[in-house]
C-alpha cells in the first residue's frame, strides 16, 4: 500500500494505491471478471476504527481464452483506495489500516495469490501534504481510472434481448464514428461478454446496443460499467438508474430506464 | 463513378455475420429441451443424457486443478452435494473437458484413482476431450453447473454457489444454489434462481 499523503486529517478523504504485482504474461481479474475467473478479494483491519476504503480499478483489458472472455489486468495492478477518516479521530494519535488480499492469475493455468500489507498514518488537524515522491505515481493512477466526471449523458433503453445505451457528449465536443468499442459491465452476467453494436441518429446520437447476459440486473441496482471508445481515447464510467416501467406493452417495445448525468 | 456507400454497408453486413458466425450461441437454453450427447466414462462405458429421462441430472464441469474446484472437493462440498443427491436418485455426472495437454486433463486409466482420493461421488466422471459438449453447453468455468429436470428441459445454469472465491472458509456463508435448485425441483416447488453468473477456472479447451 503506498500512501499519497504524509497523514491524514479527521474527516477528509485519504488517499493510498494498492500494488497487486506478478509475473508477466498472466492477468489477473477486474470487479466483473467476466465469464470465467473472480475478482479479487479485501479483508480491511482499521484501528482505531473506520469504515472500509472505497476502491477504484483502472479500466480493465479484455483477455480472450479460446474463445472464453475475461476483463482484467496485467501487472502491475494498482488500484485507487478512498479512506474517509472518522471525523472523531484525535490529532497525534496514529492510524494503521491492515489488508489481507487474495487474487487469482491466470494464464493457461490458474493460480491464487495471497498477499498482506499495512499502512500507518499519524492523525493531524490541518490537511496533508503529499507524499513528494508519490506525485507521479498517483497521478499515473488517477488516468488509468475511468472517467467519472465526464459531462456525458446517457439514456438506457431495456427491451428482452439487449441493453441500448445512447450517449449525448459535452456540448461542444465533436467526435468521429467510434471505434474500436468495448463495455465492461460492473454486474457479472448481466451484459454479454459481445462488442456493442453501434448505431447513429440526429435525434439520439451514438447508440450502443448490447446483448443482455444470463443473469438479471439487480433490483434496485443501477446499470453501471465502463465504456471504452478506442479512437475518441476515452473511458467512460457510466451509471443508469434503473426506474420501473408503467406496463408490459411499453417494455415490450423498448422501456425508457432513465437519463443521467454525471 | 459509383458511389462507394453500399460497398461499406455490404461489407459491414458481412463483418457482422462473421462476427456472429464465430460466436455462435450454445446451443442449451434455459427452460428449452438441454442437448443430447453420449460420453464415455473412464472405464470406457458410454453415458447418454436422453436415456437419464425420469431423473434430475446435474452436469458438473471439472478440472481437479482448479483452485475453485479444489475449494469445494478439498473442502467435501461438492462430495457432499454428490451424495446427497445421488440419494435422492438424482443423475449426477462430472464432466472434464480440458483438452489433452491443457491443465485438468488425465488419461483414463488416471481418473479412478484422482476419484479416490477425494471421495467424489458422481453418478460418473465423463470425458469430453474436445470439448464438443463443453461448448455445446457453454461451459465456460470450473466448476460450471447444470440442473435438467425429468422431462429432459434445463432448469439451471450457472455457478455452484454465491462465493466467488477459492478460499475454502468463505462456504460457511455460501447460498449454495445447487442445494436450492434440486431441494425445490425435488419437492415440485418453483425453481430459483434459474441463471447466475457462475465463477471459476475457464475451462481448458
Amino acid at each position: 500500500m503506498i500512501p499519497e499523503t504524509t497523514a491524514v486529517c479527521p474527516a477528509f478523504p485519504a488517499f493510498f494505491a494498492i500494488e497487486i504485482t506478478f509475473p508477466e504474461g498472466w492477468h489477473t481479474y477486474w470487479l466483473n471478471p467476466g465469464e470465467a475467473g473472480a475478482p479479487p478479494r479485501f479483508m480491511w483491519r482499521i484501528i482505531p476504527s473506520g469504515p472500509p476504503p472505497v476502491l477504484e480499478f483502472p479500466s480493465p483489458a479484455r483477455f480472450d481464452d479460446e474463445g472464453i472472455v475475461t476483463y482484467g489486468h496485467s501487472s502491475p495492478l494498482r488500484i485507487l483506495a478512498t479512506w474517509i477518516p472518522p471525523p472523531g479521530l484525535k490529532p497525534g494519535s496514529k492510524v494503521s489500516i491492515d489488508l489481507k488480499a487474495e487474487w487469482l492469475i491466470c494464464r493457461e493455468v490458474c493460480e491464487v495469490r495471497e498477499g498482506e500489507a499495512d499502512l500507518s498514518w499519524p492523525v493531524q488537524a490541518t490537511p496533508p501534504e503529499p507524499v513528494s515522491e508519490h506525485i507521479p505515481l498517483f497521478r499515473s493512477l488517477r488516468g488509468s481510472l475511468p472517467v467519472r466526471d465526464h459531462g456525458w449523458r446517457f439514456k438506457l433503453i431495456e427491451t428482452d434481448q439487449h441493453w441500448t445505451l445512447q450517449t449525448r457528449p459535452p456540448a461542444g465536443l465533436s467526435l468521429p464514428p467510434p471505434l474500436g468499442i468495448l463495455f465492461f459491465s460492473r454486474h457479472p452476467g448481466v451484459v454479454s461478454t459481445l462488442p456493442p453494436v453501434v448505431s447513429h441518429s440526429l435525434a439520439e446520437g451514438w447508440s450502443f446496443q448490447m446483448a443482455k447476459g444470463p443473469v438479471a440486473l439487480p433490483a434496485g441496482d443501477p446499470f453501471e460499467g465502463n465504456l471504452q471508445i478506442s479512437n475518441w481515447a476515452t473511458s467512460l464510467w457510466v451509471t443508469v438508474r434503473t426506474r420501473s416501467t408503467d406496463g408490459a406493452r411499453e417494455e415490450k417495445q423498448g422501456a425508457e430506464v432513465e437519463e443521467k448525468t454525471r | 463513378m459509383k458511389p462507394t456507400f453500399p460497398l461499406l454497408i455490404l461489407a459491414a453486413a458481412a463483418a457482422a455475420v462473421t462476427l456472429r458466425a464465430e460466436v455462435a450461441p450454445p446451443k442449451a437454453e434455459l427452460g428449452k429441451p438441454a442437448p443430447d450427447f453420449t460420453l464415455p466414462d473412464p472405464a470406457g462405458t458410454n453415458w447418454t443424457l436422453s436415456a437419464q429421462k425420469g431423473r434430475y441430472v446435474v452436469l458438473e464441469w471439472i478440472n481437479v486443478d482448479c483452485p475453485f474446484v479444489k475449494k469445494h472437493y478439498g473442502s467435501g462440498n461438492m462430495q457432499t452435494l454428490q451424495k446427497v443427491y445421488t440419494e435422492k436418485g438424482v443423475v449426477w455426472f462430472a464432466i472434464c473437458s480440458s483438452a489433452p495437454g491443457k491443465q485438468g486433463h488425465f488419461a483414463p486409466a488416471q481418473w479412478p484413482a484422482l476419484l479416490e482420493e477425494r471421495q467424489a461421488k458422481p453418478t460418473a466422471v465423463l470425458l469430453d476431450p474436445e470439448g464438443k459438449v463443453g461448448r455445446l453447453y457453454g461451459a465456460r468455468t470450473t466448476p460450471h453447473m447444470y440442473i435438467i429436470d425429468p422431462e429432459g428441459l434445463l432448469i439451471y445454469a450457472g455457478a455452484i454457489d454465491n462465493q466467488p472465491s477459492p478460499d475454502p472458509k468463505t462456504l460457511a456463508d455460501a447460498r449454495n444454489y445447487i442445494r436450492e435448485v434440486l431441494d425445490a425441483a425435488l419437492d415440485g416447488k418453483p425453481v430459483s434462481p434459474t441463471s447466475t453468473q457462475p465463477y471459476g477456472c475457464s475451462v481448458k479447451y
